[in-house]
């Protein structure tokens, strides 16, 4: 089958896609072609074991994105292989109302959650989404466990003869076309989870600035060590802050140009016009004017309103322009001499 | 957000003696979207990794266009490399899947336009020439090639030595174009 450079970008991206955000664009392709398409939101307790339904609540569907690391190698991939068999066997089991003993035997399990998303409707069929098929062996043990699971099962809201397809990114996008918004959406995925990971990585996995551009750093500390007699543990904590978020931007940075390299770009653009900006205030400020302060700020609303999308949360820009102030910082174009 | 830290940055910043002030010439822009070292980077693709060949009667370097921004973009990030190297370990067995299906590859290596920027600037330069839709020869004979330029500057200064041993690892993998779906 011959596909358009668009469709394989967008296979690309959507097998990249994990967790939410996998679940959230298919069912956005799914929900452009079905007009009864229902998403299930997993609150309160969990989703019931269907993410979201179509065709008159006869199709339901359950969508997985793991991780992607690791895909590269046979270990990785084996590994995967499992995860993926092993989560659609459990929400099948979910479906089905069933629990596994240790022993393998299924006791009914009632699942009060699902039953207030279908109510008296069967499903027909189960698709089963990932993000990953590249392995005609996770059909098997998944055909033979719904297979097991549907003898021991009630069978309240699947119907008998109910079936089970798994899908892979590239049938999802075949079967359900994107239109221009999603391959838009699909080639510009939300960096605030870049942003997560980035905040939960430990200090010692951060980059390490350059050597050489510690002393200018370290001065700018003692300035305020001098400054502030009595108050040198308050400046040791501030400065331990900012160099971690300063290696913290190094690592964001290091991510989105290999990953994202058009919003890398943007980043880098929006930082130097605030930069620009904070120079042109600091001319016409008052000496006590808060040009850190006001800086931030701004970079903060140029970032919320440039990356709108990408950047959702205005608490994401805040931590973004706050990271790339450190950057500031740390290399020098932000400096506080003193002044006698 | 509730940030103490930089709060207190603020607050220790507003110290009468204390004048921050800051240089937006002095922001470090990334060296990814120069222009020029791309293009010194392409330079050395072809010298590494050219074949020999000739269009329109002059001698030329050509690589496949695929193999050229597979190249590049693993010079400038060469920790790639043991990626890449993973991926041509795994042709042949179970899980041998196509270049554009090894997901460890940075999404980057997929959507930055860069590449394909640079290679047009450098064909309007006559730099370079496009043969089919697959293939790019350097003219290494024109004059003035800024290619040329480029990698006599680079050999006289003994520059870009990681580069130039990450395409000489490159070269080792023997990579062919059928591995790289472009046949």
């Amino acid at each position: 089958m011959t596909r358009t450079r668009e469709q394989t970008e967008a296979i690309t991206a959507l097998s990249l896609l994990e967790g939410d955000d996998f679940e959230d664009e298919t069912y956005l392709l799914v929900a452009r072609h079905c007009y009864d398409a229902q998403q299930v939101p997993a609150v309160p307790q969990g989703d019931g074991g269907i993410d979201f339904y179509t065709h008159n609540v006869s199709i339901g569907y359950c969508c997985y994105g793991p991780e992607v690391l690791g895909r590269g190698t046979t270990d990785g991939v084996k590994k995967l292989k499992k995860k993926i068999i092993e989560k659609f066997k459990s929400d099948l089991k979910r479906i089905l109302e069933l629990e596994e003993t240790k022993s393998g035997k299924c006791k009914h399990r009632k699942n009060e959650g699902l039953e207030s998303v279908l109510g008296t409707s069967r499903l027909k069929c189960i698709r089963l989404f990932c993000n990953w098929f590249h392995d005609k062996g996770l059909l098997g043990p998944i055909n033979e466990a719904f297979k097991k699971y549907k003898k021991a099962s009630q069978c309240r809201f699947v119907t008998d003869d109910c079936a089970v397809t798994l899908i892979g990114p590239e049938l999802i996008i075949d079967q359900y076309p994107p239109d221009d918004v999603s391959i838009f959406r699909l080639s510009r995925p939300g960096i605030a989870k870049l942003l997560n990971t980035v905040t939960s990585t430990p200090v010692g996995s951060l980059p390490p600035p350059q050597a050489n551009q510690m002393p200018d750093f370290e001065a700018k500390f003692e300035i305020l060590g001098k400054n502030w007699p009595g108050r040198e543990q308050q400046v040791q904590r501030v400065k331990d802050a900012q160099i971690k978020r300063w290696r913290q931007c190094l690592l964001l940075l290091q991510k989105l140009e290999s990953d994202h390299p058009q919003v890398h770009k943007e980043v880098e653009r929006l930082l130097e016009a605030a930069a620009e900006l904070a120079n042109e205030m600091s001319l016409s400020a008052a000496p006590d004017a808060n040009l850190v302060g006001a800086m931030v700020e701004k970079l903060a609303q140029m970032i919320h309103a440039e990356l709108r999308g990408l950047l959702v949360q205005t608490t994401s820009a805040t931590e973004l322009a706050r990271m790339m102030t450190a950057r500031l910082i740390g290399e020098c174009p932000l400096q506080w001499p003193e002044v006698k | 957000m509730r940030d103490d830290h930089f709060n207190e940055l603020l607050e220790l910043l507003s110290h009468p003696n204390i004048r921050p002030s800051i240089e937006p010439k002095r922001i470090a822009k990334s060296f990814y979207y120069d222009a020029i070292y791309q293009s010194a980077i392409i330079a050395l693709c072809f010298s590494v990794l050219g074949k020999s060949s000739d269009l329109g009667g002059k001698p030329t370097l050509c690589m496949n266009s695929a193999y050229l921004n597979l190249c590049q973009f693993t010079a400038i990030r060469s920790d790639l490399l043991i990626d890449l190297k993973r991926w041509k370990d795994l042709k042949g067995k179970r899980y041998d899947q196509p270049l554009d299906r090894f997901l460890v590859l940075p999404r980057g290596f997929f959507t930055d336009p860069n590449f394909r920027d640079v290679i047009r600037y450098l064909v309007a330069t006559h730099a370079l020439a496009l043969a089919g839709a697959k293939d790019i020869h350097f003219l290494k004979s024109e004059p003035n090639n800024t290619l040329t330029n480029l990698l006599e500057k680079i050999e006289v200064d003994g520059l870009f030595e990681v580069e130039r041993k990450t395409l000489q690892s490159i070269k080792d993998l023997r990579i062919s174009q059928k591995e790289l779906g472009v046949e």
